[in-house]
């Protein structure tokens, strides 16, 4: 399976980066053929232009670097998103991704009634894996905005049999060495059951 | 009052321009005193950079004069207003970006150093503001759960005190609503921050 894994992380020496290194040595055991884009190490611009908002995916206007995403979303199989939780959701910069990339028939296509209808039923398994500094608690008040996106309307697009996966570690920044070991343990195995 | 207006739209003289027009004109008229970021129009970064990062848990996480005065302009207020549009049903990169290079530690928390904790610390802010559209309609943000307005006004909220109040106006099916619907949003939006 082709499995595209978005990276978020500014630190290439980040707890995030040994969880990349981690979903990476699993999906290599089980097979996958990898697509990464290392959001920051590309310095991929986040914004999101006036002139970009109602375009089409398809449009020669786009930008190369997006349509080189947008190529690589349409051919993979598998999405997953490796980033830490900030404010409750994804940072700016991939915050800033899903806006550029995620555009009219690349996710959808609005039909000439009006309807939406997925462009990405391609899409068989839908993973995020994350940690969070504060606890679930805290972040189930905060309403975890960060689940929300991926699980409901990114989700709701994806194959209607495929599936939604959430890894994640919360309160990491009160967390054991054994607790963060043992997450990262858990992710590789994930990736190798994909 | 003191009220801090951060607008993040792209397009100049669009309807986002028109809704912070009113509800700047509206603090004016209410002789609030104003200031304003329109952050794609002074060009601010969405991204954490690198730098930023690495200090962020030092004793000096702000590192640039640009930041500093965001934190200025945040510590001076009373009132803290958005406006911007909601896209995934979250805020735009720009305004996500905001909140982590501006609310930095120190700014808008602190963490206890004996529990680790997560201390709030927008102790001068009375009025928490959101105003936004959305293209799709209300029912459909209610079903993605509206992850932008439980940022702004949930976890947010979390650092101010217990009297602060919350204020949100949406504006939904912004592709496809009337004229009448737009400008009965701009006017409610006026008489809202006029009331505060």
């Amino acid at each position: 399976m082709r499995v595209l894994v978005v990276y978020t992380h500014p630190s290439p020496s980040s707890y995030t980066a040994s969880v990349l290194t981690r979903v990476l040595a699993g999906l290599d055991a089980a097979g996958h053929e990898v697509d990464v884009l290392d959001l920051y190490a590309i310095a991929f611009d986040p914004m999101l232009r006036a002139e970009e908002r109602f375009r089409s995916g398809d449009d020669p206007l786009t930008s190369p670097t997006v349509q080189s995403h947008i190529a690589l979303v349409r051919s993979a199989a598998a999405l997953v998103f490796v980033h830490p939780t900030w404010w409750s959701g994804p940072p700016a910069m991939l915050k800033g991704w899903i806006d550029r990339v995620f555009v009219a028939d690349v996710a959808y296509t609005v039909e000439a009634s009006g309807r939406m209808r997925s462009r990405l039923r391609h899409i068989r398994h839908l993973m995020v894996v994350t940690s969070h500094g504060s606890a679930k608690h805290v972040n189930m008040i905060e309403g975890e905005s960060g689940k929300l996106l991926f699980g409901r309307p990114i989700r709701r697009l994806i194959s209607l049999r495929g599936r939604f996966r959430w890894i994640s570690l919360y309160n990491i920044d009160r967390s054991t060495p054994a607790q963060r070991q043992a997450h990262l343990a858990r992710v590789e195995a994930a990736m190798a059951r994909l | 009052m003191r009220a801090l207006v951060i607008h993040a739209h792209p397009v100049d003289d669009g309807y986002s321009a028109a809704l912070l027009l009113a509800a700047v004109s509206a603090l004016h008229d209410g002789l609030h005193e104003v200031r304003l970021h329109q952050l794609y129009q002074e060009g601010f970064a969405a991204a954490m950079s690198p730098a930023e990062h690495h200090a962020y848990h030092t004793d000096t996480p702000i590192i640039s004069d640009e930041i500093q005065r965001h934190v200025d302009d945040l510590r001076w207020a009373e009132v803290l207003v958005f406006v911007y549009p909601t896209w995934w049903s979250g805020l735009p990169a720009m305004l996500k970006g905001w909140l982590e290079r501006v609310m930095v530690p120190g700014v808008a928390f602190a963490f206890d150093e004996k529990s680790g904790k997560v201390k709030a610390n927008l102790g001068n802010i009375k009025h928490l503001v959101g105003i936004t559209t959305y293209g799709s309609p209300r029912w459909s943000n209610w079903l993605t759960g509206d992850g932008g307005r439980r940022t702004t006004m949930r976890a947010l909220r979390m650092l101010c005190p217990l009297r602060t109040r919350r204020h949100w106006f949406g504006l939904y099916k912004m592709d496809t609503c009337t004229d009448t619907d737009r400008a009965a949003f701009l006017e409610r939006v006026a008489t809202g921050m006029r009331a505060l």
